[in-house]
């Protein structure tokens, strides 16, 4: 009897926790890479499968569908290594093909970090005022001095990034792959980020 | 011999075991959409004063952030919808920039998206119904049918500045989302 017990409580527990790792991950079995974005055109659709929508709804409850708005995220920085707080970042990007779009930070836990720097997010309307078609900004803990739009990592420990694309031209797998999004280069750190492998 | 049979009584509490890893795999990420959903709408409609009924959100900060992922260049307005007593109507004013409502049913599933580009200079007056609602739309109202009673709207503006977010609050004190019962 108590072997059916053993081994009942361990493969249950396994498959719950099993279930809760999978969908904790931001995904993770992404189909679409465009440089070191990914995402997955399935969010908010019909179409998605199980994994990936108990995904969203613990990760990004509330997607839009690709038509209406396209997320890309990333966790690493140009060379792969993890994205921390204690790195100062360059971000290079350039006009998209997409009606509007934004770049926001979460932190491990899905939220903003907390800080009052009122920096949580940087917009095209912000970032690229006519007649720019190329912008340059900072992703720091600390406001720069140099000017262009900051994006703040204060109390955002190892974050990820998300660009919202409104509206996109095309939403084509090729189209999507193709699009030259914004860039993350380290340009020093006061923690060593360990490497993020391949996102 | 003696080692071989202490194998064999556990053979099939490992097999049950695995199934049950199987079962609880698949039960818990079949469930964890519906689940959180649930959560949601309730939080909503406790924010909002009830089902039914559109809540306005405030400019989202690190401070004041209610759901994973929320966009500080947006102005969020959600309504909680229940369509056990019948449809709901929904009116949604043009805004002069982005605008979307977004219309999920209680698996996460967006069902139906309406922005800007599609609303007129009168704004969109939409009735939701569920599968098994009689509709009753009137002339000129987009109809959007939910697969189930329970479901979720999010309307979306865009309002990157505090400036751009005074200009959103304004053009959305019109908008509603109410019972066709409440004799709208």
């Amino acid at each position: 009897m108590w072997r059916w017990l053993i081994c009942g409580v361990l493969g249950l527990g396994l498959g719950v926790g099993s279930a809760l790792a999978v969908s904790g991950g931001l995904f993770s079995d992404a189909k679409l890479v465009s440089g070191r974005w990914s995402t997955d055109p399935t969010v908010g659709a019909a179409a998605a499968n199980p994994w990936l929508r108990a995904t969203i709804a613990r990760v990004g409850l509330l997607a839009l569908t690709k038509e209406e708005t396209v997320y890309f995220n990333r966790d690493v920085d140009e060379d792969g290594a993890k994205l921390v707080e204690g790195c100062i970042y360059a971000l290079e990007g350039e006009a998209l093909p997409t009606r509007w779009w934004s770049i926001t930070i979460y932190g491990a836990n899905q939220m903003l970090p907390i800080n009052t720097d009122g920096a949580s997010s940087i917009d095209a309307t912000r970032a690229l005022v006519a007649p720019a078609t190329t912008w340059a900004g900072t992703l720091s803990a600390t406001r720069p001095t140099t000017p262009g739009p900051w994006l703040s990592s204060k109390g955002g420990g190892t974050f990820s990034l998300t660009i919202r694309l409104y509206n996109p031209q095309s939403v084509e797998k090729a189209a999507l792959q193709a699009l030259k999004l914004p860039r993350v280069k380290k340009i020093s750190c006061t923690q060593t980020p360990t490497s993020g492998g391949g996102n | 011999m003696a080692q071989a049979k202490k194998q064999a009584l556990w053979l099939k509490p490992l097999a049950f075991g695995v199934l049950l890893a199987v079962l609880g795999h698949l039960l818990t990420i079949g469930l964890i959409p519906s689940v959180i959903m649930t959560i949601a709408m309730t939080r909503i409609g406790e924010a909002s004063g009830g089902l039914n009924r559109l809540a306005h959100g405030n400019m989202v900060t690190p401070q004041n952030q209610q759901i994973v992922r929320s966009s500080p260049d947006l102005a969020y307005s959600t309504c909680a919808l229940d369509l056990s007593k019948g449809p709901v109507r929904v009116f949604i004013g043009k805004g002069a920039d982005y605008t979307s409502a977004a219309f999920y049913a209680g698996n996460t599933d967006n069902v139906f998206t309406l922005n800007d580009r599609k609303i007129g200079p009168e704004g969109a007056r939409i009735m939701v119904v569920s599968a098994r609602s009689p509709i009753a739309a009137r002339p000129g109202e987009v109809v959007v049918s939910l697969p189930s009673d329970k479901g979720l709207l999010l309307v979306r503006r865009h309002a990157p500045s505090p400036e751009a977010f005074k200009r959103v609050q304004a053009e959305r004190t019109q908008d509603y989302c109410r019972a066709v019962m409440d004799g709208v």
